[in-house]
C-alpha cells in the first residue's frame, strides 16, 4: 500500500517537472528564433562595412589605423567573458568558462602582464566568485536581445583605452554560433583588430563588389577623404564585431537551453513510463494480495 | 529611374526600397543624391535624412519621409546589370537612426546640459565633448 502511494507521489512530481521543462523548451525555441533574426539583421551592417573597407583598399588607400597596429609589448590585457544570466542551459556556461580560464592561466603564467578580467552574465560572475577571482567589470544587462547602445558604450571605452595605451590586447571568450546545429566556445582577439582587409576581400567575392570580378572597377569618390573615412570606419568595424560576439552568445545560449530542455523532457517521459509501470505492478500486487485474503477468509469460514 | 536606398543600423535594416531622391547630412554639410549619381563613399554627420518618393507596401507614394541619423557612412554604388532599378544603390550605415517623432527632446536636452558642464582635461576628451554636443544639438533640432 505504502509503496504504491510513494510511487504515485513521485510520478506526480516528475510529471510536473516535465511540464516545466517542456515549457522552457518552447520558450527557448521562440527566443532563439527572435535572437537569430536579430543576428541576421546585424550581419547586413557588418557586410556593408566590409564592402566599404574593400572599396577603400581597392582605391589604393593604405589600410592603416592605430586600432589595427600590434602593440610592441603586451603588458595590459583584458579578457571579456560572455556568459548567460540564467542557468539550465546545459554546457553553455561551463564551455565558455573553461576556455576563458585556460586563457587567463596562460596570461598569468607570463611575467609582468597586467590582466583585467571582465565578465558579462550572472553565471560567470558567480563562477568567478566561487574561484575567488574578482573581475574588474561585471555586466548583467545583456539578456537574449543585447542592445547596440549598451555594447557601444563598452566598445567606446575599449577603443579609448587602446588608443591611450592602457590596453594592449582584448580577448573575448564566447560561444560562437556556427550553425543552429553547431556552436563552439572560442577565445577571439578583437583588439588589435585583424583580418579587416582580408574579411573585406571575402565579401568582394560575393557581395556588391562583385562587378570587380568581371573587370569593372568602380571609381569611388571619397568625401571628405579616404583617411577620414578610415578613421571612422575602423572603430565602427570593431563595434560591429563586438556586437556580433554578444549576439552570437545570445543565440547560442537559447540553442543550448533548447537542447538541454529537450533532453530533460525526454528523460522525464522515460521516467514517467517506468514509474507508471512500477505503479501498475504495485497496485496489481496489492489487489491480488487482497483477493487472496478475501478468498482465504471465505475458505476458512466454510 | 529610381535608386535603391537601404538604411542599415547594427541592430536592423530599417528600410530598403526604391526612392527618387535622398538628402542626407555629410560630415561637412548636406548633400542630395539623385539617381545616377557618381559612385561615392562619404562620412555622415548628424541630422535629418530625407527621402522622397518612397513607396509603401500598397505602392502609395509616401511623399517625403525623414529619419534622424547619428553619424556613420554612406556608400553610393552604381547599379549592376540585372538590378531591378537602374539608378544605383545608396547604402546608409549608421549607429542610430530614428523617426523625428521618436526623439526624446527632454532627455536629449538634459544630456546636452550634462555634457556641456563637463570640463575636458585632455584634447581627446575635448573632441569627444564637442562631438557629443554636435550630436545632441542636431538631435534636438531634428525633433518633430
Amino acid at each position: 500500500m505504502a509503496n504504491a502511494r510513494a510511487i504515485v507521489k513521485r510520478l506526480k512530481s516528475v510529471k510536473n517537472i516535465r511540464k516545466i521543462t517542456r515549457t522552457m523548451e518552447l520558450i527557448a525555441t521562440a527566443r532563439f528564433k527572435k535572437a537569430q533574426d536579430r543576428a541576421t539583421e546585424a550581419a547586413a551592417y557588418t557586410r556593408k562595412i566590409g564592402e566599404v573597407v574593400a572599396d577603400l583598399a581597392a582605391a589604393g588607400g593604405e589600410i592603416s589605423h592605430p586600432l589595427l597596429k600590434e602593440p610592441e609589448n603586451e603588458s595590459h590585457l583584458t579578457v571579456l567573458v560572455l556568459t548567460s544570466n540564467r542557468g539550465l542551459c546545459g554546457g553553455f556556461n561551463s564551455g565558455v568558462l573553461r576556455k576563458a580560464m585556460a586563457r587567463v592561466r596562460e596570461i598569468r603564467a607570463q611575467a609582468g602582464v597586467g590582466l583585467d578580467l571582465e565578465v558579462s552574465g550572472k553565471r560567470g560572475i558567480s563562477y568567478l566568485k566561487f574561484q575567488q577571482i574578482t573581475p574588474t567589470e561585471k555586466y548583467t544587462q545583456f539578456e537574449d536581445q543585447p542592445a547596440f547602445a549598451d555594447v557601444d558604450a563598452i566598445a567606446d571605452r575599449y577603443v579609448r583605452e587602446f588608443l591611450n595605451g592602457n590596453l594592449d590586447r582584448l580577448d573575448v571568450a564566447y560561444q560562437r554560433f556556427v550553425s543552429s546545429g553547431k556552436q563552439e566556445p572560442v577565445v577571439e582577439t578583437l583588439l588589435p583588430l585583424s583580418g579587416l582587409a582580408e574579411g573585406a576581400g571575402d565579401s568582394s567575392g560575393n557581395g556588391a563588389a562583385a562587378p570587380k570580378a568581371d573587370g569593372r572597377q568602380v571609381d569611388y569618390e571619397f568625401l571628405p577623404n579616404p583617411k577620414d573615412i578610415l578613421d571612422e570606419i575602423v572603430p565602427a568595424a570593431f563595434k560591429a564585431r563586438l556586437f556580433k560576439c554578444f549576439l552570437d552568445s545570445a543565440v547560442s545560449e537559447q540553442i543550448a537551453r533548447m537542447v538541454a530542455m529537450k533532453g530533460a523532457t525526454e528523460n522525464a517521459d522515460e521516467m514517467i513510463g517506468d514509474l507508471s509501470q512500477k505503479y501498475n505492478r504495485a497496485r496489481q500486487a496489492q489487489i491480488t494480495n487482497e483477493l487472496a485474503e478475501v478468498i482465504g477468509g471465505a475458505a476458512a469460514l466454510e | 529611374m529610381p535608386l535603391t536606398l537601404s538604411l542599415v543600423t547594427p541592430e536592423k535594416t530599417l528600410l530598403t526600397g526604391a526612392v527618387d531622391e535622398v538628402k542626407l547630412p555629410l560630415a561637412d554639410g548636406m548633400a542630395g543624391i539623385l539617381p545616377g549619381r557618381a559612385p561615392m563613399v562619404a562620412r555622415l554627420g548628424y541630422g535629418r535624412l530625407t527621402v522622397r518618393g518612397l513607396k509603401d507596401a500598397s505602392n502609395v507614394d509616401g511623399g517625403e519621409q525623414t529619419w534622424f541619423v547619428a553619424g556613420g557612412f554612406v556608400q553610393v554604388s552604381p547599379s549592376k546589370p540585372g538590378d531591378e532599378v537602374s539608378g544605383g544603390t545608396v547604402s546608409v550605415l549608421t549607429n542610430r537612426a530614428m523617426p523625428p517623432s521618436e526623439i526624446d527632446v527632454v532627455a536629449a536636452k538634459a544630456e546636452l546640459s550634462e555634457v556641456s558642464s563637463r570640463v575636458p582635461s585632455t584634447p581627446e576628451a575635448r573632441t569627444l565633448q564637442s562631438r557629443d554636443q554636435d550630436r545632441l544639438r542636431a538631435m534636438i533640432a531634428s525633433a518633430a
